[in-house]
């Protein structure tokens, strides 16, 4: 009864928002170009990428506007890629940032991340960092495709986790190699005086979508999740499941707050090529419109209705789906072009089992 | 948040929806993959550093941050300026680290205590 209750005002809650529509995290998509070759990689990202990065005059010049409407230090500009590190410019990027009151942080492999650039981005006003890290060396380094990306990633940690000013989490994509040494690789992590572990599973897109070892089995789906919630009641480690999907009996029990997909409510992406989109991660068939021929502010205020009415989603296996209402359609990463069915759901498959 | 928000009833509405739905992150969300919000825990200081002697600025010098990574050198009009974490004071260090391409100095520090806004700085070295 408390729950369908608290479903219930969360629901609203949910629906005030979209017509509040405050943008609070916004992506810029700075550079295509990776140092890794993930298995996952939901960008598509390639080494050496003909596309060039998009000036930081370019991004800067489209968020400017924001400032009449907002006040900037609520926005967090969020520098992702590709690897942002390959920037040799990011802390200038960072400096101009602060100086228009915009708040910074990165997500980086790690790879590249020493003592110097930790100083320089620190000295810059960065304040929140993610660092992907997805278990053990072996594990690691399969996903990454590169053998030294464990001791890279492991001495940026180290820098990270000694700073009193950061923000910070480490994220890891549970797949079927890593899946067996998440509660040892829990432990290790609190060693390191890590706060906080985001961890999520990889979804069919990009080039995950053509790899099995990446996926879970429905079984370890439920496992993960129970893994999940009996973490966090012994509060070592603030750990929770990604945004990525409604988890229906597990809803709240493995993060802080309902299941809301807020792409295009209070989230933003500029990327590579100009496109004005949410997540990064989204199809591309959803950008609604590019900074080098629309105003983003008025693409903000005035677009995104494919993500802010979600009525659509309401096809393929969602149409009579019974959590519907709570869960609005899943995650707007995993729809695609043809809009027909969401690409996977957690809560289904998690379902699956108990029938 | 918008400055000027057009409907101050929803803003009502976020908090008793929020307040109802037991939800205590409704407004510290992440994507999959973004980073935390940052609720900036920081403090800005710039300055100038001259020499003692010809009160010209001096390039080149590094600036350190007592127990903290950060540093910054001074540039061709002798500025600089970093970000600290907020703590109620720090130790600032100047140090000519450029032998004597830029002339030779010796080392300073100041305590800076933590005020509202922002500090600035007016550094002078002496000839070594
Ligand atoms: S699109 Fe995906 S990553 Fe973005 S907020 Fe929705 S669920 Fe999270
Ligand atoms: S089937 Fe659709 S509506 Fe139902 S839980 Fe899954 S994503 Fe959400």
């Amino acid at each position: 009864m408390i729950n369908r209750l608290t479903h219930f005002f969360h629901n609203h809650f949910r629906a005030n928002e979209v017509k509040i529509h405050e943008l609070s995290y916004l992506f810029w998509e700075c550079t295509q170009r990776c140092n890794l070759k993930c298995l996952h990689c939901g960008s598509d990202c390639i080494a050496d990428s003909k596309i060039i990065d998009m000036p930081f005059e370019d991004f800067l010049q489209a968020i400017l506007p924001l400032k009449d409407l907002y006040k900037p230090d609520s926005i967090t500009v969020v520098i992702t890629g590709g690897e942002p590190l390959l920037r040799n410019d990011l802390p200038q990027c960072g400096w101009i940032l602060r100086e228009h009151g915009f708040r910074w942080g990165i997500v980086t492999n790690g790879y590249r991340y020493n003592s110097d650039i930790h100083a320089r981005l620190l000295a810059a006003g960065m304040g929140a960092i993610t660092l992907s890290l997805d278990g053990f060396e072996e594990s690691h380094n399969w996903l990454r495709g590169n053998n030294n990306s464990f001791n890279n990633a492991l001495q940026a940690l180290d820098l990270i986790s000694s700073s009193n000013r950061l923000f910070y989490d480490v994220v890891t994509c549970v797949n079927s190699r890593n899946f067996n040494e998440l509660s040892s690789f829990r432990d290790f992590l609190i060693s390191k005086n890590v706060k906080s572990w985001r961890l999520f599973t990889i979804a069919p897109i990009g080039r995950a979508a053509s790899n099995n070892d990446l996926q879970l089995s429905n079984f370890q789906l439920k496992q993960l999740m129970d893994f999940i919630s009996l973490s966090r009641t012994d509060k070592r480690i603030d750990i929770k499941f990604s945004c990525e999907s409604y988890v229906g009996e597990y809803e709240k029990k493995v993060r802080d707050s309902y299941f809301f997909c807020r792409a295009g409510i209070n989230i933003a992406s500029i990327l590579i090529d100009g496109s004005i989109s949410a997540c990064p991660n989204i199809n591309r068939h959803f950008v609604q419109g590019n900074i080098y021929h629309d105003m983003f502010l008025d693409v903000w205020e005035n677009r995104f209705d494919s993500m802010r009415n979600r009525n659509w989603t309401k096809t393929g296996i969602c149409l009579n789906c019974k959590d519907f209402k709570n869960c609005n359609g899943g995650a707007m990463h995993l729809w695609d072009e043809k809009q027909d069915c969401i690409k996977t759901c957690i809560n289904d498959k998690i379902r699956k089992i108990a029938d | 948040m918008k400055a000027n928000f057009k409907d101050r009833k929803r803003k009502v509405l976020r908090a008793i929806y929020g307040t109802l739905s037991f939800s205590t992150a409704l407004f510290v969300f992440q994507a999959c993959y973004g980073t935390d919000k940052d609720f900036g825990a920081d403090y800005y200081i710039k300055g100038i550093v001259k020499s003692k002697t010809t009160n010209l600025p001096i390039p080149g010098i590094k600036v350190s941050v007592g127990n903290q990574p950060q540093y910054d050198y001074t540039d061709n009009s002798g500025q600089f300026r970093i970000y600290v974490s907020r703590a109620s004071e720090h130790k600032i260090v100047f140090e000519d680290i450029d032998s004597a391409k830029n002339g030779n100095y010796l080392p300073n520090d100041t305590i800076v205590r933590v005020s509202n806004d922002s500090t600035f700085l007016n550094i002078l070295l002496s000839d070594k």
